[in-house]
């Protein structure tokens, strides 16, 4: 048995090594022939030049585009994988979706698999479209066998291209470079060489007819307007133009070509002397020189360009010109696209003042900092104008012309920075200390650029600088800097103290994949490992902490509960292991554990316990409430449900239900938004209370119903156009409107001084921040139809959407702030613009409290490179985390500051005092005229037991001195009434004596606890005297009908 | 006759407490007495239907109403005393369903001045003995929600001539399910003579306070009986209601037993109306035919108000409801009584018969 086994063992190495030897080999294999024609009409010929058969191994994939897409089978396999091509034949690979005219051509010699279409497998269908190039690679070895094709430029739209022998009529061989010469096109859909192995003549280059003595001028090519004057008709002129210019940049973007301007320019400012030409053969060595080119002119998508893929070297010695700065003249007009076009095709130079007719320096500003362009699907970056662009319905009504003229305006200011290739996950191709060094390094919103270089094009309905210079850190000016704390004023007058309240998007904080409790509402849309998650959470924490709020308003939290596990409570945790100073006399500390802060629980299900059962909402994520017990103590919570829609499905003409693209319901008419948590707060060494509601409206990314009424789609099911936004405001901007009316209603009932802080997914005009603060622009502000509380009717049983016209009348904070201080904040960067999505509104009695209200901007003007995340950052992904609070969300926190006096009553309440450590700290604020070495005595009267209490007398440390804090001893909880008196040289100094009623209370505890019920509001009726009772039987029915 | 019949137990129960039937202990010749009285009755609704809110249980058609009443009552000169105990079947709504033993009445009474008295202690509130006065129909028609009987009450009853009033206070007044009320006062005025009666009656109280989710209340009724000829009489009987409801709770503690104790707010004013037209045919002294219309509106039932119903709980009759009802009484002597009384429309059951024996 054994010699037999070796024998086999034996036997099969051999054969092994003799099948190895008498295969092909890959580099037998070549792209011999490419169809890219009508409908899925899509092919590629394999040709096997050796002598043996070739079957291809896993590794080896036909690919295409930049994204280097594998090309699969309908069944989702690499179309080539154990594929044969005997000697000397073909392979084609086909469409399945082809017609069949297509696959019946095939030589019948000739072996052919399928490829999968669109529909089958996305983007590894065979699916390229004459801009995608087209290779044989080995995976492992990440190897370009052969190639056809150039990405981004379209070389092959629409044509047969068969391949040429080489010279002497040699068969051809791989090349892992693409040389347009090496192919022979045969027009749209030409079939009848399918699968058969055969080339093309063999074609010599020839050389360039470039007339040195009929020269035109790049000046002349692109003339004063915005499309060249030499194209008459269509946007290509009829005759070729011969054409000198010194070559400034080669690069691959928006196509392969390069750039030249003229030798001399004309010195005519309206014309540009720069030009772009496109071709396949252009390679960086030719920079500085200065070349003739031969071309027709064409407007390609209004970029005026030259065609070849021939020039004449004229002078291999000369030298790039010195890049011309961009500036603004006269005739430009109140345009900067005018101002861009005269420079169209030129290397230009981004200066500290483009507009020197105007005051000041006006410069170019990061709008959109480096990151991912869902135009382009390139990280790049976007510039504006003298200022970052802003959302069109921050400062404008919307839909109105003000916001049309914004929209435009931005379009106009609008400067795209690309790089010639394609830009690696983290790495900015022109800025290489960015990825060495991104923390010193990192580029803002609003930053001004300073001496960026580039050559300007157009693409994507944008102008774009190519940057052909390498950048440091000083090209970039960081108007709106890191701060590591907000520049919030919280100074008061003497005797007053402040209350801060902020807010923070958490951006998907979930614990419940690493150790947290279950999550029964959803999926986990947070942090992909534990790793992440401790990142995210350590810069999280960094940000709480540098906001420094006494009350903050949290979003986006996950939803799994109240308990030990749950991600609030991990968050509050985490934050407060950084306050550990536990010693009395840091107090005032920074890490003192005064700072220290606790969650606002709802006892969903009533079991009086917070646990993992109890949830706020239904939604994966939540809205939550932190507060510090040091300095407001809590009175009651409430949670406002907030209007869900259940309006019909769309569907069309033929009431078939529509779908979109990915088959799934366009737009099913449900549509909910997330419950606002609300809490009252006693106001610590005050009697006043203070309402906060921290909500999440509505995002504007999914439509609602409103998105799909009056769009026409006929008797077509499938649709994948995006709703219509004509107003501006995004989707579901009616159903954020009845938010704001309930959130109006529910808070008003409620009473007091009341704040609305949290993400109201409505920037700073739009409607439901006109419903909540006011509505002065006349607007017709209307809710969403078939809203619904729980399972109520939010308006009437029809559904019918209402017209608001009541409006709440809170006061934005931060824009009345933003007023004063003749400044523009925001929150979010979406795009390339940015706005207030994050808002804090106060009731008109809380106005005069108001000390200050800003954004904090860790977070919008920051890369994303810098959060959390490792993936799309490239090798040195490390680099760019560090446990700060930038880009700790995509959010930035609003944070404003009230004032409160000492010892101010509220509305016949008490003073609420807590104790700590057995001691009450009563506040007597003394009016001026004070003196160092008088003594403050304080006397107290309750019907609680006194007997420890142990009242002291406190020396006046300075002249005028304005609070003292009495450090009383011994007091239980209870009420007090106490007078506090000033002794001077053994007397009473009566003007400064002072009475006061305080309730002393144990401060809350950081471990959170259901909070109290509200208390009753004296609704219903209320302590009738029986006379009372007798007088309602007879004026029974002249009380009003509805309390409301 | 029959009317003035009527009339007198309506009297006897205003000014002594006392019944057409009773068996007497003692009697002394100046009038003090002690008196045993009780009634046991068998019967039930027959195809209830438990959507209307007013039986116990979905699971029965047939709901049993059976009930038994013993007491005592007495005179020492002015002063009235009485002791009522009910074996009844709680098969109301959020009742238990089970028979259970209660004490109904429970007060004294003083005779102040002829025809006039004031009682204290459990007993009807005032209105409770007017509140159906234009109802001739036995048991399924038309409720006004006024306070029943209420401990901790004071009551006032009086007649001039032709005209009565009582007027009652009742300190932290309950529900039937025992949820605190707060204070109530109730009264009426009526005017009784041979051909028409007329009863208006008001109640008010003062809410609970956050206790439970009842709040204030306001109630205003009307009954009125018209004697056509001796053997036929139609009534009308209709009340409105404003009544507050608490529209929010949170549980505040739950004892050892799971019961969850909840403190309420956000009272809102729900307005309750309802009325009745009635008839009765007497056609002989053992046998009459009774006969009513009935509707009834909630606030609570309208889908329209904004504390009203879900459209998706919506009843099945609306935001009002109409009925009627037909009904036979059969008595073969004055103490007994066999009712049977049939329903047709919007109405809780298809038909409410019963047996009774006054003793």
């Amino acid at each position: 048995m054994n010699k037999n086994l070796n024998k086999s063992l034996l036997a099969l190495a051999i054969s092994g090594i003799l099948s190895s030897h008498a295969s092909a080999a890959i580099t037998d294999i070549i792209i011999s022939e490419y169809l890219e024609g009508s409908g899925d009409n899509k092919a590629i010929e394999l040709t096997n030049t050796g002598t043996s058969n070739y079957t291809f191994p896993s590794n080896i994939e036909l690919q295409y585009s930049s994204y280097n897409n594998q090309v699969r089978n309908p069944a989702g396999d690499n179309v080539l994988e154990g594929v044969t091509i005997p000697a000397n034949s073909t392979l084609v690979i086909y469409n399945s979706g082809a017609d069949i005219a297509l696959s019946e051509a095939i030589a019948s010699s000739a072996t052919s698999v399928i490829a999968a279409t669109y529909d089958e497998q996305s983007f590894n269908s065979l699916s390229f479209n004459g801009d995608d190039k087209v290779s044989l690679i080995n995976t492992d070895t990440n190897t370009t066998y052969d190639i056809i094709g150039i990405d981004g430029t379209y070389w092959g739209s629409g044509q047969t291209l068969r391949r040429r022998f080489v010279e002497g009529n040699a068969i051809p061989t791989q090349s892992s470079i693409y040389k347009a010469a090496d192919w022979e096109d045969f027009g749209e859909d030409v079939y009848d060489d399918l699968g058969t192995a055969t080339y093309s003549e063999y074609q010599d280059v020839v050389a360039s007819t470039c007339a040195l003595d009929t020269q035109t001028t790049i000046a002349e090519v692109q003339g004063a307007g915005t499309s060249s004057p030499l194209i008459t008709s269509g946007f290509t002129t009829a005759e070729s133009y011969n054409v000198t210019g010194i070559v400034t940049a080669v690069t691959t973007y928006p196509e392969k070509g390069f750039y030249m301007q003229d030798v001399v320019p004309d010195g005519d400012e309206l014309t540009s002397d720069g030009i772009f030409v496109s071709t396949a053969n252009a390679s960086d060595d030719m920079i500085g020189t200065t070349v003739c080119v031969t071309s027709t002119v064409t407007e390609s998508y209004n970029l005026t360009q030259l065609e070849t893929d021939e020039w004449d070297t004229v002078d291999a010695t000369s030298s790039v010109p010195t890049a011309t700065d961009i500036e603004i003249i006269a005739a430009d007009g109140e345009s900067f696209n005018a101002t861009l076009e005269r420079y169209e095709g030129m290397l230009v130079n981004l200066p500290e003042d483009i507009d020197a007719n105007t005051s000041g320096n006006q410069d170019m500003r990061v709008s959109k900092t480096f990151g991912f362009n869902y135009d382009t699907f390139r990280n790049d970056m976007s510039l504006s104008f003298q200022r970052p662009n802003v959302n069109p319905t921050q400062d404008n009504v919307p839909g109105s012309d003000d916001a049309l003229a914004a929209v435009a305006e931005n379009n106009d200011y609008r400067l795209v920075v690309e790089s010639s290739t394609r830009a690696a996950d983290g790495e900015i191709p022109y800025y290489s200390s960015f990825s060495s060094d991104p923390a010193n390094n990192y580029i803002r919103v609003d930053d001004s650029v300073i001496g960026m270089e580039g050559v300007i094009t157009y693409s994507y309905s944008n102008f774009n600088l190519v940057v052909t210079n390498e950048l440091y850190n000083n090209n970039f000016v960081h108007n709106t800097d890191r701060r590591s704390s907000p520049d919030l004023s919280t100074t008061t007058e003497n005797g007053h103290f402040s209350i801060t309240v902020g807010t923070k998007n958490v951006l998907n904080l979930f614990n419940s994949p690493y150790g947290g409790e279950t999550n029964s509402h959803g999926e986990n849309r947070g942090a992909d490992d534990e790793a992440e998650y401790q990142k995210q959470l350590a810069k999280l924490v960094s940000a709480i902490t540098g906001l420094d709020a006494d009350i903050v308003g949290l979003m986006e939290i996950e939803n799994n509960g109240f308990g030990n596990d749950s991600a609030i409570q991990a968050f509050v945790d985490a934050i407060n292991e950084e306050y550990y100073d536990e010693d009395p006399k840091d107090e005032d500390s920074a890490v003192s554990t005064s700072n220290r802060y606790v969650f606002v629980g709802y006892d969903s299900n009533g079991d009086l316990v917070l646990d993992e059962s109890d949830s706020l909402g239904s939604d994966a994520i939540t809205t939550g409430l932190l507060y510090r017990p040091s300095k407001v103590s809590i009175e009651s919570m409430s949670v406002i449900s907030m209007p869900e829609q259940h309006a019909p499905v769309v569907v069309n003409s033929a009431n078939t239900v529509m779908k979109d693209s990915s088959g799934a319901v366009l737009e099913s008419g449900d549509n909910y938004q997330r419950e606002t948590i609300a809490a009252t707060f006693k106001v610590n060494n005050t009697g006043k209370t203070l309402t906060v509601a921290v909500n999440h409206f509505k995002s504007k990314g999914s439509t609602c119903w409103e998105e799909w009424d009056g769009v026409e789609f006929g008797d077509e099911s499938t649709w994948s156009d995006d709703a219509p936004d004509e107003d501006l405001q995004g989707a579901c901007e009616n159903l954020r409107v009845a938010a704001a009316v309930q959130l109006g209603e529910e808070l008003e009932d409620l009473g007091g001084d009341r704040i609305i802080v949290g993400d109201l997914n409505s920037y700073g005009q739009e409607d439901p921040l006109l419903v909540l603060t006011e509505n002065i622009t006349g607007k017709t502000i209307t809710t969403a139809r078939d809203t619904f509380i729980g399972d109520k009717p939010q308006f009437t049983v029809a559904g019918t959407p209402q017209e608001i016209t009541k409006t709440y009348g809170y006061i934005n904070t931060i824009a009345l702030k933003d007023a004063e201080k003749g400044q523009s904040s925001w929150s979010y960067s979406y795009n390339d613009e940015i706005g207030s999505l994050d808002h804090i509104l106060i009731s008109t009695s809380l106005e005069t409290r108001l000390i200050d209200a800003v954004d904090w901007h860790i977070n919008a003007p920051e890369s994303s490179l810098f959060d959390y995340n490792t993936e799309y950052k490239g090798d040195d992904y490390e680099n760019f985390y560090v446990d700060d609070e930038y880009r700790s969300s995509d959010h930035d926190s609003a944070i404003m500051s009230l004032s409160y006096e000492y010892g101010e009553v509220g509305e016949g309440e008490p003073v609420y005092l807590t104790i700590s450590s057995s001691a009450v700290d009563v506040p007597y604020v003394l009016e001026e005229g004070a003196l160092i070495g008088d003594v403050a005595q304080i006397q107290l009267s309750s019907s609680t037991d006194m007997s420890d209490v142990v009242l002291p007398n406190v020396t006046i440390t300075e002249d005028n001195q304005s609070l003292v804090e009495i450090e009383v001893y011994g007091l239980d909880a209870g009420n007090y009434t106490a007078k506090m008196t000033l002794i001077r040289d053994a007397e009473v100094m009566s003007e400064f004596t002072k009475t006061m009623s305080f309730e002393a209370a144990s401060k809350d505890s950081t471990t959170t606890s259901v909070a109290p019920a509200e208390e009753y509001d004296g609704s219903g009726g209320g302590s009738f005297s029986i006379f009372g009772l007798i007088s309602l039987l007879g004026l029974g029915f002249l009380r009003r009908y509805k309390a409301q | 006759m029959l009317k003035k019949s009527t009339l007198c137990i309506a009297l006897s129960t205003i000014l002594a407490g006392a019944t057409a039937q009773a068996a007497t202990i003692y009697e002394k010749e100046n009038g003090d007495n002690l008196k045993v009285y009780g009634e046991v009755g068998v019967g039930g609704h027959i195809g209830a239907d438990y959507e209307y809110g007013e039986f116990y249980t979905d699971d029965k058609s047939y709901i049993d109403d059976s009930f038994a009443t013993l007491g005592l009552k007495g005179e020492y000169e002015d002063i009235y005393y009485r002791l009522e105990v009910d074996y009844e079947r709680e098969n109301w709504a959020y009742g238990s369903g089970d028979l259970e033993l209660t004490i109904d009445k429970l007060f004294i009474g003083y005779k102040f001045y002829k025809n006039h008295a004031i009682e204290v202690g459990l007993t009807d509130t005032a209105l409770d003995d007017y509140d159906k006065y234009g109802d001739f129909t036995f048991d399924t028609t038309v409720e006004t929600g006024e306070a029943g009987d209420q401990e901790n009450t004071i009551k006032y009853e009086g007649s001039f001539s032709d005209f009565k009033m009582g007027l009652s206070y009742s300190y932290e007044g309950e529900s039937s399910s025992g949820s605190e009320l707060g204070d109530i006062i109730n009264g009426y005025v009526g005017y009784f003579s041979d051909y028409v009666d007329v009863v208006i009656g008001a109640e008010a109280r003062s809410g609970s306070e956050g206790i439970s989710k009842y709040g204030g209340q306001k109630l205003f009724s009307l009954g009125l009986r018209a004697y056509i000829t001796d053997d036929f009489a139609i009534g009308l009987n209709g009340y409105i209601e404003n009544e507050d409801i608490a529209q929010t709770s949170t549980v505040i503690s739950i004892s050892n037993s799971f019961e969850k104790t909840s403190s309420y707010n956000n009272y809102q004013t729900l307005k309750n109306q309802g009325g009745l037209v009635s008839a009765r045919y007497t056609l002989n002294k053992k046998v009459e035919f009774t006969g009513s219309l009935n509707y009834e509106e909630y606030e609570i039932w309208d889908i329209n108000s904004t504390y009203g119903v879900s459209p998706d709980s919506e009843f099945s009759w609306g935001k009002e409801r109409i009925w009627g009802t037909l009904g036979v009484n059969f008595k073969p002597t004055s103490s007994v009584i066999f009712a049977l009384e049939g329903n047709f429309g919007e109405a809780a059951q298809d038909a409410y018969a019963y047996a009774r024996v006054y003793f």
